[in-house]
């Protein structure tokens, strides 16, 4: 074996630089905008008149089909726009959940009529998602869920509680892994995934403030509510291998090591600042620079072979775990190497920045699936487990 | 016209079998004694890979430096105690800075000698040198800078951790056979090197994950293999991360090499893969127990040459300098910009 991970080069499209012009003009119009706390908070954090305005630059859905409001671009293309705004810190969190899954799950095995209400929507920037996999008893071992939807004429009927849902107080809709059949010892049978739309009667979001002192996520409870016949989405009981599928666009993308990037560039400019740079801070820019670049040649082959309809759920794993670990890094980096900062201050565009991150990165390794996961999933695929 | 992929497979299919037969420990012992691989040494050169980069008007074989990725894993792989890496980068230099390129290539270093006038001098480490054999250096720096070959003069064999023979000679006023103006300003023959180095570290610390994997399915401790030990699995993890993010960097050097060569590409393949080196090894020894460490068991041959490949044709801390000092200078409105160029994108 020469290696467990493969990582195919990929050719970039010709309009390459054209299109990263295009979205760093449009971004330089925008970011000065936000503050360097709401930057720190990179694609969590969320401002729908930004959304929409990419919407409207035709830069959320750029793969899908143009009937559904998308623009039939290439992957790679969309790979350029996104890790530009990943970059700049810019706060795509109304259409990153959207653009990044819940919208090709649905174009790959949604129905017509799922397609042609929602696809638009988040194309437009309107329509946010949120993803429903956690609950209060399933975190890490997530074939637990108990949240169930049971046959109701037509349609099903919904209880449970979802938790730590990312941004479901600004969203419209959810995907939820839900039980439709058996029991907790069934596991991976008899899951499915449901649509829900939150603005149904029975639906109850709870905020859940974190340690930013803000609330990114949520506690969605679900009291027996009434679903159409169209809630369904994919094939009943394939709920596991669907959401499992997802998973793949959820851990390679370049949001899993530009999420404290930001903070890189004002960092730079810091060190450069105190005159000529000691051996230790240049050394330390230098070897992330070459991780950065080696992270963005995996995802970006990654990338390729999703589109190319491959499976890549091992080198997506590698890439979260190297990825997450770079990004955990870069705030205790500020400072080990930002001279002048007050002791525990949060003044300044680089110490606000940083706490921002800072009161953030232990989750990097938590959402999307825990290290310890990544870790065990890698050492499947080598054959250990 | 460049031999096409399926060539470049086969050429390194070729040599692991080669390898697989010739080098073992027994080969392995010798020449750390001093002893050199002469019959390998003849095998390989049968195969013309020490060629590989010279175009084919040049008299080589014409591949590129993406179709080498194979060749340098096995190199790795096998720890094949042999200056084919380094030939093959001189081949390259030369070819490129219009030098004839000999058939039997030279040897080549990467430190940097002084240029005055037409006279070179310094001290050079030379890989698997030998007095009255040739060596092609860079001399002198920027747009002076000159590739020069050189005979290589007595000197005296540097005990390393890797302990292949590194041959320590010093220049005084030598006349160089030959000589060329640097086609990359004194960067030619360092970023080769340091390209084909961590090519040779990604297949060592691949073989380390595969020995690790391996080892760890086959030795039995409380009534299992340690392997279903989930402490054992993570730290296996943690090595497969880092060896699948060195052979990223690595091929993404080799295509740098193909579409502009330069300093940066060979940077952030060399920083990647040395950094790579501490972790891999570390879970490798610690995978194998005290076995692991014997002479007898085949693993320090990997890991002691780990430790001296990442040393070698500048190490992971002072191509981070470059790199990062650069990027210092450039600003921070530039950093962005920076990752993606080193990482192929426009
Ligand atoms: C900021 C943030 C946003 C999130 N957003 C969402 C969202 O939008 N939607 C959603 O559904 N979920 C979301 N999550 C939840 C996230 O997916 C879970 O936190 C994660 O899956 C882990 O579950 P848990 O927190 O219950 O931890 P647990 O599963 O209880 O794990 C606790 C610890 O035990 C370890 N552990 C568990 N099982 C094993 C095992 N088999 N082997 C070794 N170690 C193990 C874990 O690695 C971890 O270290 C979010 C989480 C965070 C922090």
């Amino acid at each position: 074996m020469s290696s467990p991970f493969r990582f195919d080069p990929v050719q970039m499209p010709d309009v390459e630089p054209q299109l990263r012009a295009e979205v760093r003009e449009f971004l330089a119009e925008w970011t000065p905008k936000f503050t360097p706390w709401k930057i720190g908070h990179s694609w969590t954090g969320l401002d729908r008149e930004f959304s929409k305005a990419v919407g409207a630059r035709g830069w959320i859905g750029m793969t899908w089909p143009r009937e559904y409001g998308g623009h039939e671009r290439s992957a790679l293309e969309r790979y350029v726009v996104i890790e530009e705004m990943l970059a700049a810190g810019a706060p795509v969190g109304a259409h990153w959940i959207a653009d990044r899954q819940s919208g090709p799950l649905i174009l790959r095995v949604g129905t017509e009529t799922q397609k042609k209400k929602w696809l638009p929507l988040i194309c437009s920037g309107e329509a946010t998602f949120c993803i429903g996999l956690s609950e209060p008893d399933s975190g890490s071992d997530l074939a637990s869920v108990r949240t169930r939807a049971t046959r109701d004429g037509d349609g099903w009927r919904l209880s449970g509680r979802k938790i730590w849902t990312t941004n479901a107080h600004h969203a419209q809709a959810m995907i939820a892994l839900v039980r439709t059949s058996g029991g907790p010892d069934d596991r991976h049978k008899g899951l499915s995934q449901v649509l829900v739309d939150l603005s149904l009667p029975g639906v109850e979001i709870r905020r859940i403030a974190d340690m930013t002192g803000e609330a990114h996520f949520n506690e969605v409870t679900f009291d027996d509510v009434q679903l159409g016949p169209d809630a369904l989405v994919g094939v009943e009981g394939a709920g596991w291998a669907q959401g499992m599928s997802e998973l793949a666009f959820e851990r390679s993308g370049p949001d899993r090591f530009l999420s404290a990037f930001p903070l890189m560039p004002l960092l730079v400019d810091e060190i450069a600042a105190a005159g000529e740079p000691d051996r230790l801070s240049a050394r330390a820019i230098g070897r992330t620079l070459a991780e950065l670049a080696a992270l963005r040649e995996m995802s970006v082959c990654t990338a390729g072979m999703l589109d190319r309809g491959e499976d890549p759920a091992q080198e997506a794993a590698v890439i979260k775990e190297v990825g997450v670990t770079l990004e955990q890094r870069m705030p205790e980096m500020v400072r080990d190497l930002a001279p002048g900062a007050l002791p525990g201050a949060v003044e300044g565009d680089l110490a606000e920045m940083r706490a921002a991150v800072a009161q953030q990165a232990p989750t990097f390794s938590l959402r999307g699936g825990t290290r310890e996961i990544m870790r065990g999933i890698m050492a499947k695929g080598m054959g250990l487990r | 016209m460049s031999l096409d992929t399926d060539t470049a497979t086969l050429l390194a299919d070729q040599l692991d079998r080669l390898f697989a037969q010739k080098v073992d420990a027994k080969l392995l012992r010798k020449v750390e004694a001093g002893e050199p691989a002469a019959a390998l040494e003849a095998e390989v050169e049968a195969l013309g890979l020490t060629l590989a980069l010279v175009p084919e008007e040049a008299g080589g074989a014409g591949l590129a430096w993406s179709e080498i990725g194979g060749v340098l894993e096995s190199l790795g792989r096998f720890v094949a105690p042999l200056a084919l890496a380094e030939r093959m980068a001189a081949g390259w230099a030369m070819a490129k800075a219009g030098m004839e390129v000999p058939e039997d290539v030279p040897l080549a270093t990467w430190d940097r000698l002084t240029l005055s006038g037409d006279k070179v001098s310094g001290t050079a480490t030379i890989p698997f040198g030998r007095p009255g054999a040739k060596v092609l250096a860079t001399a002198g720096e920027g747009e002076a800078a000159k590739l020069v070959l050189l005979e290589i003069p007595e000197g005296r064999a540097l005990p390393t951790i890797g302990r292949d023979p590194r041959l320590l000679v010093e220049f005084a006023s030598a006349a160089p056979l030959a000589s060329a103006p640097d086609p990359m300003g004194g960067e030619a023959l360092p970023a080769a090197l340091a390209v084909v180095r961590a090519g040779q570290i990604a297949g060592a610390i691949n073989h380390a994950l595969a020995e690790s994997i391996d080892y760890g399915n086959t030795r039995v401790q409380f009534g299992r293999p340690i392997g279903k030990f989930q402490a054992i699995q993570h730290l296996v993890a943690e090595q497969a991360g880092e060896a699948a993010a060195a052979k990223a960097a690595v091929q993404l050097a080799l295509r740098g090499m193909d579409e502009a060569p330069s300093w940066q590409a060979a940077a952030v393949a060399k920083i990647r893969a040395g950094l790579a080196v501490e972790p891999v090894s570390a879970v490798a020894h610690a995978v194998h127990g005290a076995i692991g460490v014997t002479e007898e068991h085949m693993l320090h041959h990997t890991t002691r040459r780990l430790w001296q490949w990442r040393d070698e044709a500048g190490d992971e801390n002072a191509w981070s300098e470059r790199l990062g000092r650069a990027a210092i200078a450039g600003g921070g409105g530039e950093l962005w910009k920076t990752v993606v160029a080193l990482s192929g994108g426009r």
